[in-house]
C-alpha cells in the first residue's frame, strides 16, 4: 500500500497536471469561448498545456 | 529611585511564581468559543459545496468564504492539540479529539500529524535541526510568503513536506501514511470534480483557498511570532508583535509568547494573560518590546 502511495506521489506533478490542470484549462477555454484553435479540441489543448507544464514541474521539482 | 531599584531587583524565583499565578487563573477555562467556532466553521465550508454546485451562491462569493473559512479552521484544532478543550481522562476528552480531527479536514493535514509536529515545534522552537516549523524563517514578510510557497513545491523537502521527517523522528511513521492517504483522498476528490465538469468549483472552493490559508497560517503562526527565529531560549524564541491587521486579523497571534510559555491557556484568554504578565515577562528578558 505504502509503495503504491509513494509511487503516486513520486509522479505527483504529472498526476496533478492531468488530474486537475488539464480539465481546468479545457473548461476555461470553453468558458471564454476559445474553441477550435488549430482545429484542436479544448480537451486536447488542456492536456497538452498541462502535460508540458506538469513535465516541467516534475523535472524541476517546482511549479514556480 | 530606590523604590524602582528594589522593584527591578525582584528575584527570578519571585517573578516565576507571579507569572505562574497569573497563568493558573487562565488555564482550565472551557473554550466555548473554540468549540462553537470549530463546528460552525466546518459547517460553513461544507455548505459551500451544495450552494455553489447548485448555483445558489456565486462561485466568487464561495471562493471568498472558503478562503476565510479554511484560514480559520486550524485554530480550534490547535486548542485541541494542547488538550485545552479537555485533558486525557476527562469526561469531554472525546470532544477535544473530535474537534482536533474535524476542524482541519479542509486543510487536508491530519490532526495527529499537526499535533505531533506542533509539540515538536514547542519542544525545539527555532532549533534548525529539530523544529519542524524552522523552514518558515525568512528575513522579511514578503520573503516569508515566498518561502511558504517554495516549501509546497513538488520537490520541496521542508515545510509541510518536511513534517514526514519529524514524524519519523518521533517514532510515528504510521502518521506519515495517514497524511499520504488524506492527500490521496483530497486529490481524488479534486480530480473527480474536475473531470466531471466542476474544475472551477474544485479550484475555487478548495485548492486555491487552501493554499492561501496555508500561507496565511504559516505567516501568522510560524513566521511573525518567531521572527527572526535566531534564539532558542524559552523567553527569547517567541515574541509579542504588533500586526497591521490587529489581533483578530493575525489569527490571535500577537500574544503568541504567552502561548509558548503557557500552552494550556485558551487562545481567547492570551491577550488578557499577556497584559497581566507583561511587566514580569519584560523583567525576565522576554521579547515584548513591540506591544
Amino acid at each position: 500500500m505504502s509503495t503504491i502511495i509513494k509511487y503516486i506521489f513520486e509522479y505527483g506533478a504529472l498526476v496533478f497536471a492531468f488530474g486537475l490542470m488539464a480539465p481546468l484549462i479545457a473548461q476555461t477555454l470553453v468558458a471564454f469561448g476559445i474553441i477550435g484553435i488549430f482545429g484542436l479540441s479544448p480537451f486536447f489543448i488542456g492536456c497538452l498545456i498541462a502535460g508540458l507544464y506538469g513535465l516541467f514541474a516534475q523535472v524541476k521539482g517546482r511549479w514556480i | 529611585m530606590i523604590e524602582n531599584e528594589i522593584k527591578g531587583s525582584e528575584s527570578p524565583e519571585s517573578l516565576m511564581r507571579q507569572e505562574r499565578e497569573i497563568a493558573r487563573k487562565h488555564i482550565g477555562k472551557f473554550p466555548y468559543f473554540a468549540v462553537i467556532w470549530a463546528f460552525t466553521n466546518l459547517a460553513v465550508w461544507l455548505s459551500l459545496w451544495p450552494l455553489v454546485l447548485l448555483d445558489i451562491l456565486p462561485l466568487w462569493a464561495g471562493f471568498i468564504i472558503a478562503t476565510i473559512s479554511i484560514s480559520l479552521c486550524y485554530l480550534p484544532s490547535h486548542e485541541a492539540q494542547h488538550d485545552i478543550i479537555a485533558r486525557p481522562g476527562e469526561k469531554l476528552y472525546w470532544l477535544n479529539e473530535l474537534i482536533g480531527h474535524l476542524s482541519v479536514i479542509p486543510l487536508v493535514t491530519p490532526y495527529r500529524a499537526l499535533r505531533f509536529t506542533h509539540l515538536e515545534h514547542h519542544k525545539h522552537t527555532n532549533d534548525p535541526d529539530f523544529d519542524p516549523d524552522y523552514s518558515t524563517r525568512a528575513s522579511s514578510p514578503l520573503g516569508a510568503i515566498w518561502k511558504s510557497l517554495v516549501d509546497r513545491q513538488p520537490g520541496a523537502t521542508e515545510g509541510l513536506n518536511g513534517y514526514a521527517n519529524a514524524l519519523e523522528r518521533v517514532g510515528r511513521p504510521e502518521v506519515v501514511t495517514e497524511t499520504a492517504i488524506a492527500n490521496l483522498i483530497y486529490f481524488s476528490i479534486l480530480f473527480a470534480l474536475a473531470w466531471s465538469g466542476y474544475a472551477f468549483e474544485a479550484v475555487f472552493i478548495w485548492w486555491l483557498p487552501r493554499h492561501i490559508a496555508i500561507t496565511y497560517i504559516q505567516f501568522f503562526l510560524s513566521w511573525a511570532p518567531h521572527h527572526p527565529a535566531d534564539e532558542t531560549e524559552r523567553y527569547r524564541n517567541t515574541r509579542s508583535f504588533r500586526s497591521r491587521l490587529g489581533n483578530i486579523g493575525s489569527l490571535g497571534m500577537q500574544y503568541h509568547i504567552v502561548h509558548h510559555l503557557h500552552p494550556r491557556i485558551p487562545l481567547y484568554r492570551t491577550p488578557m494573560a499577556y497584559w497581566e504578565m507583561r511587566d514580569i515577562l519584560e523583567k525576565r528578558g522576554a521579547r515584548v518590546d513591540e506591544l
